[in-house]
């Protein structure tokens, strides 16, 4: 019985050894794989070159990828198979798709933990920016405020 | 010895900036979850949630897989 599509993501990493040019061919042989397996890809994200946290096969620098798609699961173990022998990707990891909500980017690298591991500062502003006043607007403060003043303080010459 | 407290009630990062799904892609966010050895804070440390803590430490290890983040540093 052919199970029901399941969305799923794959990031990858390419070997620097690719020119950068080529990289984007090498994200075609994933393309490539996951349609060979029945899938249905959806977005791809170009494969930009980092620097890796820690060597891998001597390299320190790699293309890293990420590939969405649609799946049944009992064809999404075809993948990985044929993936071993494309020697251009270093490495792969699939896993069910990260769908971030789209509020959620504006938070992004906003978190400054102090010390204690407590962050005390508000992440975004209390009010939205208001656009400058007019000068009038702030003619019309101002009188306001002189207003209020004389009648806290009395006016100059009841003193 | 009386050890110190903090009089700020930990409130967890993941819930106050309302984040539900964690990137294992978003290494920079993660990279400030790891101590300087690379290894994941602690809830007593970091003041994430239990639930928040999960899905951190779970990203936390795809990322290493891919290099991403460190397993360790010198």
């Amino acid at each position: 019985m052919e199970s029901e599509a399941k969305r799923y993501e794959i990031s990858y990493l390419v070997s620097p050894n690719v020119a950068e040019d080529d990289v984007v061919r090498v994200a075609g042989i994933v393309t490539r794989v996951i349609e060979e397996a029945k899938g249905v890809v959806g977005h791809i994200n170009e494969p930009k070159k980092r620097r890796l946290a820690y060597p891998m096969y001597k390299h320190r620098f790699a293309y890293f990828g990420y590939t969405t798609f649609q799946i049944s699961p009992s064809q999404i173990a075809e993948i990985p198979q044929k993936l071993r022998f494309e020697k251009e990707i270093i490495r792969h990891l699939i896993v069910d798709e990260v769908v971030i909500p789209p509020r959620q980017f504006a938070f992004r690298a906003s978190w400054q933990p102090t010390e204690a591991g407590i962050s005390t500062k508000r992440e975004t502003p209390r009010r939205e920016e208001r656009p400058a006043p007019s000068a009038e607007e702030r003619a019309k403060a101002i009188e306001h405020i002189d207003k209020r003043l004389d009648e806290i303080l009395g006016t100059p010459g009841e003193q | 010895m009386r050890r110190t407290t903090t009089t700020q009630e930990k409130q967890c990062f993941f819930c106050t900036a309302n984040i539900k799904v964690i990137d294992y892609k978003d290494g920079e966010l993660l990279r400030k979850s790891l101590n300087p050895q690379g290894k994941i804070a602690g809830r007593r440390r970091s003041g994430v949630c239990a639930y928040h803590q999960r899905l951190l430490a779970a990203a936390i290890k795809r990322a290493r897989f891919l290099a991403l983040i460190p397993f360790t540093t010198r």
